[in-house]
C-alpha cells in the first residue's frame, strides 16, 4: 500500500471500476490467495489547480469497509447498484456518472451546498424504475431522499483545459457506459431490458468539464 | 468459428452487447457488428454471410468480405470467438 501526500490530499478513492476489482482470488502454487489490490499514487490522474482530488479513508476500517461493501455489492441480485453520486429535489433523481476523480462527490458536494438532498456518494440502487438512496462514506448530509424517481443521469469527464462540452446521449448509446458502471452486473446483465426501459424519457448527458461550475450548470437545474 | 462459452450477450436498440464475465468487461458492438454476429451464431458459412451482408447493407461483395473479415479479427482480438 503507497499513499502520497504531496501536499495534497492523494490516496485510496472509494470506487473502483469494473475491472479493477480490490479483492479478488487467484491461484498460486500454494493454493488460493486474496489479492488485495491497491493503487499508487502513479496510477492516479493529478489535475492541476484542484487541491482534493481524491479523500482518502482517514482509517484502514474505512478502506476495509469499502472493499467490504464491494465485494457484497457483487453479489447483489436485488437491483442494479450503479457507481454514481445522486442528489433529488423531491422532483427526480439526477444521478452523476464518471470515473474515479471524475468529480460525482464533488458534484454531489455543490448540489446539497444548492438545496439539493442527497441519495449517494457513490454507490445507488435502481429498481424497478426507481432510484434508491445508499449510504455516504466521506459527506454528511443532513438531508436526504430514501428514494425517487430517475430525472437525469451526468456523465461528467473532467478534460483540463478543454472547452465544456455537453452531449445529450441516446438511450443505446447510453447502456453500455452505465453498464460499464454497475458494480453487480453479473447478476443483473441478463435484465438489461429493464435498464433500458428505466431511461425511457430519462435525460442523459455527457458533460467535459475544464472548469467544475459547467458541470453545475448543465446537470444541476 | 463460434462464440466462446461463458459469454452472456444482450440486445439493446444499438447492438449488441457482448458481457465477458470471466474478465469482467463490456463489450459494444454496432449495428453492423451486430448483424455479423448474429449470422455468425445462426452457423452460417462465410460466403452466405458475405451475400446477405452486402445485398442488405448495399454494398459490393468485397467490402462485405472486408467487413467481416475486419469482425472475425475483432472477435478474436478480444478473445470473444473460439474454433
Amino acid at each position: 500500500m503507497r499513499i502520497e501526500y504531496l501536499g495534497r490530499r492523494i490516496g485510496l478513492c472509494s470506487p473502483f471500476p469494473l475491472q479493477e476489482s480490490p479483492f479478488s482470488w487467484i491461484s498460486t502454487r500454494e493454493g488460493p490467495r486474496l489479492r488485495v489490490f491497491v493503487k499508487s499514487y502513479h496510477s492516479y490522474r493529478v489535475f492541476p489547480g484542484r487541491r482534493v482530488i481524491y479523500s482518502p479513508p482517514e482509517k484502514w476500517y474505512t478502506y476495509a469497509a469499502y472493499g467490504l461493501r464491494y465485494m457484497l455489492a457483487r453479489d447483489y441480485g436485488g437491483g442494479f447498484l450503479l457507481h454514481a453520486g445522486a442528489v433529488s429535489r423531491g422532483d427526480g433523481a439526477i444521478l452523476f456518472v464518471g470515473r474515479p476523480g471524475s468529480g460525482k462527490t464533488r458534484a454531489v458536494r455543490r448540489a446539497l451546498e444548492r438545496g439539493f438532498r442527497y441519495m449517494g456518494e457513490d454507490m445507488v440502487e435502481l429498481r424497478d424504475g426507481r432510484v434508491f438512496m445508499h449510504i455516504p462514506f466521506t459527506l454528511k448530509p443532513s438531508n436526504y431522499l430514501r428514494e425517487d424517481s430517475l430525472k437525469r443521469i451526468c456523465f461528467v469527464r473532467y478534460s483540463p483545459g478543454a472547452y465544456p462540452v455537453v452531449i445529450r446521449l441516446s438511450r443505446g448509446k447510453a447502456i453500455p457506459l452505465i453498464l460499464e458502471q454497475i458494480f453487480n452486473l453479473k447478476r443483473v446483465f441478463d435484465r438489461v431490458g429493464e435498464l433500458e426501459g428505466m431511461l425511457e424519457g430519462v435525460d442523459v448527458l455527457l458533460t467535459m468539464y475544464s472548469d467544475f461550475s459547467e458541470v453545475e450548470e448543465s446537470c444541476l437545474y | 468459428m463460434r462464440l466462446k462459452e461463458g459469454l452472456r450477450l444482450a440486445l439493446t436498440e444499438e447492438g449488441y452487447i457482448i458481457y465477458d464475465s470471466q474478465r469482467e468487461r463490456i463489450i459494444h458492438l454496432n449495428l453492423t457488428s451486430s448483424y455479423l454476429l448474429e449470422m455468425m451464431m445462426d452457423g452460417k458459412p462465410e460466403d452466405e454471410i458475405v451475400e446477405s451482408y452486402s445485398r442488405d447493407f448495399g454494398v459490393s461483395p468485397d467490402v462485405a468480405r472486408r467487413d467481416l473479415e475486419k469482425f472475425l479479427l475483432m472477435m478474436k482480438r478480444e478473445g470473444l470467438v473460439e474454433d
